[in-house]
């Protein structure tokens, strides 16, 4: 005989028990399991999309559209089909005459190569004829588009000119191109319909198109976009080996007539930082160059003699001479040199004072003419340099145009002022400077009123000699510059969107550990369960146990049969729960893609099973499972063998009076606290949501240990003899099951009534203070294409194209518009499930810092983004999506990509920027480019204007893809997912109740099996059957409903600040459904174990008493 | 283990009381009792004159408050917790009222439960039907409990108590539950294993009768043994 086969006969005739161990085991096990599924199918659910988003896609190089298309093929010579060039620009689209449109549209123009150089990802989208476009099911839906349909698509146009200048097109209207395509088919949701490097839940909408025909349509043979699929990680190794100096928006344009190459950029004038990068390129390859500043003067003025010549509208230029190049022309800043013709219209003399009027141009776009007066030094004959029109860069509308009157200027022009004779000078001459200033003196008037990121550099001018091979140096100074510039810091990276989106699919939620938190009081009660089943299993085998002891097993020994019989049950159960795990994720991730999908922000979630979830939930089930059974166990085996043998039952034993007193004294402390910390709350000493919290908790610990003292009181000669007496007795003879099912029902009704105090509804968004989550903003207005247009500016509506009566008529008079530049990276909310690698940032002006708005969570204000690298970002979102804390640094990816990290300075709370970063305008522009245009305006306006405003926007800007909400629509679709959290906690929280009920059913029935004798007593003494029925409802529901009542009670008051809030949602008929569900199953149980247990022959039970 | 005085039982001035609220009740005072071995010795009494008690203590399933019990010169009331499970599992056998049998085990596997305890290789089936046979239930053994009848649960019950060859059988009460048929038939086979086996047999009983089928009675009476009938040995 040995230990085992005691152990198999046992688990075989106690298999009703063992099996009710194994099923409270296998729900316990099945949960965890369960919850670490949906963590992993959630993770790998990410990743199957992070994956399928990408296709082939491995890093990409974006840029402005600057790039040679071939320099893919050329960086792939040694690995062909590696790299490829495209264009993927941003609009909306609609279809015309439908009124539907679309916003946040990819377009995507690929180059024509074979389907297989695509990896078969894209070979729906290549061969495209024209003007052929291929288009994904989303947005086919999204403006009811068929094959054959026409649609129109808006784009950003390519600027000419930086849109902080002067030469800027900033005009709705002026930046927009637009395109008419022709639906060539529709692509399902799969491959290259799925394709976007978004990491957001949003499915893609996206536009396939030839590359070439885009590129043409946009005037530029050129890409902006290199798509490395060859993960070989030498895809930045390979861009710097063939890039040239071209391929960062530079030209050179051989002026060799002129005696040099002019080397301009394609925008007009050079960035200060490709300034800085050329300049030193030439410097290291001793290139001489002189830098040239061409601006526009509205007029050339010389005062004299009682009269004022003045000549309109004249390209200057100022020439950074070195003493050993170029004709005599000024190096000191107040200096001027005219040409023959200019001089002789003002009838200008060396010495005499001129006169400059240019426009500045202002941060906030707005122009001021400002006036120079400069010394004329010398004048210049009108051959070379003072008849130079190569000198002007290409300025399409300007520099092309047939007359003066003709130019097309983004800026104010009195055409009346163009004389006849001006205009002949634009007939033979074109744009040649009719002045000459310091390089100096010109550059700073493309510097404004300051914070440009200009140079002010507009052609660097290489002096060739005569009988030089032109286009074999330029190809020379192409490739060598451009080998410098590509390894300079100003030029775009590959990034790993790849890497960044696996990283980012880890998910920025734990959803494991959520639903671990939220199934937590199911898995207690579960456990509370196991515990109970086993208790009670082993008060029945007490004899057993007395009868082992008593044949010299020692206690640990018995303990150990019973562990192994424990052990056996919950391994089955373990086993159970192991297949019940899956079951309950794929449950659970179906509520999430339907009824509860508010909380995933709509990303399509399925299962992925993996065995280390499993085998972790498994054991950890199975551990605490064991657990369970040995607290149940504690204190048992040292009972005395005679005890055991008669067959003990745990009874009512008094309580020290020493313990007492101390519980008495606990009681007391526990309710004086929570008075105090009430006090505390309501006087604004400690914040009343934590102060109530804590005095609704510890009221609760009170009413527990309250309830201690009570059963435990002693009752010599207490009570006369009444049902209700007889009924207190009972209670107070098992005060440890007592115990259990009061509490057990007191704090599934606290989190129950917690859970669904915390719940907001749309109302408590429409606070519009400026302390609040909305900042005082009502509207947000977003577009998919930026704007120039600062509409915090009367010149910003002007822009924006509204007449100054219009101004005075729509605009409301008490509205405030403060226009966001709004970089395109990630949703850093609750909204986006990834892990966001760069979030977007968002820059505000200096206006909006000191408008004091928001509520800081931390001793900050706005003044905390006025230096370089700081952010300001939403508490939850930081701590919760990002990670981070104040202090903590956050990676954001500047313009080509480069990457910089921005300081969490300050936190504000539950605001409309839980998607944002949020930094001053200055450090945007040092990341993102100053050129970035607005994508976002916040207005402040009373609900009666909201309408009006949104008319007014949404009609001038929808060529932009505009999308305008109600902050709190925002601010409700956030709440969205933590109201979604707590239904599904109020779920799962009741599943957990409904199973603790049962369980206390279980121990319900269990007790009234083992009362069956002392039934039979009160039978044979005379009390009626359903009197007996009555007073075992009356001993339990006594215990049910004070336990629910109790825990309802303090939970009430822990929530009263979340219920008395404004917008408070709190549903109180689903709390009164639980509640009453879980009392109703222990009315039941209650009268079906007391129906059952008197129905039996209580006499035979009689003579066995 | 301590060692004093001679072979068989020797009780010597054992005291036993229990609190009763505020009051203390003294069930066994100095009560002194020698057996020999193959002695067989039923103890009568009224209820709660402390009968089972004092079988307890010397089954040390209790422990008395003061006076020593010595089986075979060692002082079993002194010995640890330890001590006394080993001593029960070799010494001693005990059989009562209840016949507590495990019943999710056979009647062989009962009987065979002290085996558990005794760390050898040995076949043990062989005693245990051979137990059974003597309490009359060869080819019983396959049968559980409550397919047994009171009077065959008890003696299922004798014959785990003597698998392990104790050298004292404590039977309390033994048929308490059993009518007087089953009672003689468990007296019969509980005198004929004391004399082939040599076991000393201490039997409570409130039965008179069963009683006086014993080598001696004794009646426990204000805590104290008076001799009814029978010779020390």
């Amino acid at each position: 005989m040995k230990i085992f086969r005691i152990v198999f006969r046992n688990l075989l005739y106690y298999r009703r028990n063992n099996a009710t161990l194994a099923l409270a085991t296998a729900v316990c096990v099945g949960i965890i399991c369960g919850a670490l599924l949906i963590g992993s199918s959630v993770r790998a659910s990410l990743k199957d999309l992070a994956l399928k988003r990408l296709g082939p896609v491995d890093k990409v190089l974006s840029t402005g559209i600057t790039l040679d298309p071939a320099i893919a093929s050329k960086m792939s010579d040694n690995n062909r089909g590696t790299y490829i060039s495209l264009v993927m620009l941003n609009g909306s689209a609609r279809k015309p005459n439908s009124g539907l449109s679309s916003n946040k549209i990819n377009l995507i123009g690929l180059p024509d190569l074979g389907a297989e150089e695509y990896g078969g990802y894209f070979e729906a989208c290549v061969n495209l004829a024209g003007r052929n476009a291929v288009i994904n099911q989303v947005l086919a839906d999204d403006i009811g588009a068929n094959p054959g349909d026409e649609i129109i698509m808006k784009i950003p146009s390519i600027m000419v000119a930086p849109a902080e200048s002067l030469f800027g097109r900033r005009r709705v209207g002026e930046n927009i191109t637009s395109l008419r395509l022709k639906v060539a088919s529709i692509i399902p949701m799969d491959k290259a319909g799925r394709f976007s490097l978004d990491s957001g839940s949003a499915p893609p909408r996206n536009i396939y198109v030839a590359m070439d025909w885009i590129s043409e349509s946009l005037g530029k043979r050129k890409a902006n976009t290199i798509f490395d699929t060859g993960r070989d990680g030498k895809a930045d190794e390979a861009f710097r080996r063939c890039a040239v100096l071209s391929d960062f928006g530079c030209r050179f344009v051989d002026r060799s007539a002129s005696g040099y190459i002019s080397l301009e950029s394609e925008n007009f004038v050079f960035s200060g930082m490709q300034s800085g990068v050329i300049e030193k390129a030439m410097r290291e390859l001793v290139v001489n160059n002189i830098r040239t500043s061409v601006y526009l003067a509205n007029s050339l003025s010389l005062s004299k003699d009682g009269s004022t010549r003045s000549v309109p509208y004249s390209t200057i230029a100022g020439l950074d001479i070195t003493p050993s190049i170029g004709p005599s022309l000024p190096v000191e800043d107040n200096v001027i040199v005219l040409n023959k013709w200019t001089a002789d219209q003002l009838g200008a003399e060396t010495g005499d004072s001129i006169s400059l009027a240019y426009y500045e141009t202002m941060q906030d776009g707005t122009v001021h003419e400002k006036t120079k007066t400069f010394i004329l030094s010398g004048v210049v004959g009108m051959s070379g340099t003072g008849v130079d029109a190569g000198i002007v860069p290409d300025y399409p509308g300007l520099t092309d145009a047939e007359s003066i009157d003709a130019w097309k200027p983004p800026f104010e022009m009195d055409l009346a002022k163009i004389r006849k004779i001006d205009e002949e000078y634009w007939d033979k001459y074109r744009a040649a400077p009719k002045a000459f200033i310091s390089f100096p003196a010109a550059a700073a008037m493309w510097g404004g009123d300051g914070g440009r990121s200009l140079s002010g550099v507009t052609s660097f001018r290489i002096p060739v000699a005569k009988g030089s091979d032109v286009a074999v140096l330029i190809k020379s100074l192409d490739h060598e510059l451009g080998k410098r510039y590509a390894a300079s810091e100003a030029a775009p990276v590959f990034r790993n969107v790849r890497a960044d989106a696996l990283r980012g699919s880890t998910g920025s939620t734990d959803f494991g550990e959520l639903f671990l938190y939220m199934s937590f009081f199911l898995i207690v009660s579960a456990l509370i369960l196991v515990a109970m089943i086993f208790r009670l299993s082993i008060e029945k085998r007490s004899q057993e146990i007395g009868l082992l002891m008593a044949l010299g097993f020692s206690p640990r020994r018995i303990n150990v049969i019973f562990m192994i019989e424990a052990i056996l049950a919950a391994l089955a159960g373990s086993i159970g729960g192991i297949l019940l795990g899956p079951v309950y994720a794929d449950y659970v991730l179906a509520g999430l893609r339907s009824s509860w999908s508010g909380a995933v922000a709509g990303f399509p979630l399925f299962l992925h099973l993996r065995t280390q979830d499993l085998v972790v939930g498994g054991a950890s089930g199975f551990l605490a499972a064991l657990f369970a059974v040995w607290l149940s166990t504690r204190g048992i085996f040292s009972l005395i063998v005679k005890d055991l043998l008669a067959g003990w039952k745990p009874g009512f034993s008094q309580v020290s009076d020493h313990k007492l007193s101390l519980y008495k004294k606990a009681a007391i402390l526990l309710l004086v606290i929570p008075l105090i910390l009430v006090g505390c709350g309501v006087a604004g000493v400690i914040p009343p949501v934590a102060a109530f919290i804590s005095a609704g908790s510890m009221l609760l610990i009170f009413v527990m240990i309250l309830f201690i003292c009570i059963v435990s009181r002693k009752r010599v000669g207490e009570y006369g003899l009444s049902v209700a007496t007889l009924v207190a007795k009972f209670i107070s003879r098992s005060r440890g099951r007592s115990f259990a099912v009061f509490s057990l029902m007191a704090a599934a009704s606290f989190i129950i009534v917690a859970v669904a105090a915390n719940v907001r509804g749309t109302a408590s968004y429409m606070d519009y203070s400026r302390s609040s989550g909305s900042g005082g903003f009502r509207l947000l207005v977003e577009t998919s294409i930026p704007f120039y247009a600062d509409l915090s500016t009367r010149h910003g509506w002007i822009e924006l194209g509204l007449e100054e009566k219009e101004i005075a008529s729509e605009i409301p008079k008490d509205a405030i518009f403060v226009p966001l530049k709004r970089s395109g990276g990630e949703e850093a909310s609750c909204l986006n499930l990834n892990h966001p690698q760069s979030p977007s940032v968002v820059g505000v002006g200096d206006e909006f810092a000191r408008s004091n708005r928001f509520t800081f969570t931390n001793a900050a204000d706005w003044t905390a983004i006025e230096k370089d690298n700081l952010a300001v970002a939403d508490a939850s979102s930081a701590q919760w999506i990002l990670k981070k804390g104040i202090g903590d640094f956050q990676a954001v990816y500047g313009r080509g990509d480069v990457k910089d990290e921005l300081k969490l300075q300050g936190l504000i709370s539950g605001s409309i920027f839980q998607g944002d970063l949020v930094t001053s305008t200055s450090t945007f522009n040092n990341i993102f480019g100053a050129d970035t245009g607005y994508s976002a305006v916040l207005v402040e306006c009373d609900a009666a204007d909201s309408k009006r405003v949104r008319d007014l926007l949404g009609k001038h800007l929808s060529d932009y893809g505009v999308q305008i909400r109600d902050t709190s629509e925002l601010l409700a679709g956030f709440a969205e997912v933590q109201n979604t959290y707590l239904s599904a906690f109020a779920l799962l929280g009741g599943m957990g109740m409904a199973l603790g009920t049962l369980g206390v059913a279980g121990i319900l029935l269990r007790n009234m099996v083992d009362r069956k004798r002392e039934f039979a007593v009160l039978c044979a003494i005379g009390f009626g059957r359903s009197l007996i029925v009555r007073m075992v409802l009356i001993e339990n529901m006594a215990l049910v409903i004070s336990g629910i009542l109790s825990g309802a009670a303090c939970s009430l008051l822990a929530m009263i600040p979340q219920i008395t809030s404004e917008g408070a949602a709190m549903d109180w008929g689903s709390v009164l459904l639980y509640l009453s569900f879980s009392a109703a199953i222990a009315f039941i149980s209650c009268w079906i174990a007391a129906r059952i247990s008197i129905s039996s022959n209580l006499i035979r039970d009689l003579r066995a008493e | 283990m301590s060692q004093t005085g001679n072979a068989g039982l020797n009780i010597n001035k054992l005291c036993k009381s229990f609190q009763d609220g505020e009051s203390s009740r003294t069930v066994l005072a100095d009560l002194s009792l020698c057996l020999a071995q193959g002695d067989t010795l039923a103890i009568i009494g009224p209820s709660g004159s402390g009968k089972s008690t004092l079988l307890n203590c010397i089954g040390t399933l209790d422990h008395p408050d003061s006076g020593e019990i010595l089986l075979n010169s060692k002082n079993i009331s002194a010995f640890s917790r330890a001590e006394a499970e080993q001593y029960r599992a070799r010494k001693i056998g005990f059989v009562f009222q209840e016949h507590h049998l495990l019943p999710s085990c056979t009647a062989i596997e009962n009987v065979l439960l002290p085996s558990i305890l005794i760390k050898a290789d040995v076949d043990f089936r062989a005693r245990a039907e051979e137990l059974l046979a003597r309490v009359g239930l060869g080819g019983r053994g396959s049968a559980f409990p409550s397919q047994l009848s009171g009077g065959e649960k008890q003696r299922v019950a004798i014959a785990r108590a003597l698998f392990n060859k104790p050298e004292l059988l404590l039977c309390d009460e033994p048929t308490g539950s059993l009518d007087s048929q089953n009672g003689d038939a468990v007296a019969e086979i509980l005198l004929e294993l004391s004399a082939k086996e040599k076991v000393m047999v201490v039997v409570v009983t409130h039965n008179r009768a069963f009683a006086e089928r014993f080598g001696r009675v004794e009646s426990l009476n204000a805590g104290r043994l008076e001799q009814v009938s029978g010779a020390v040995s």
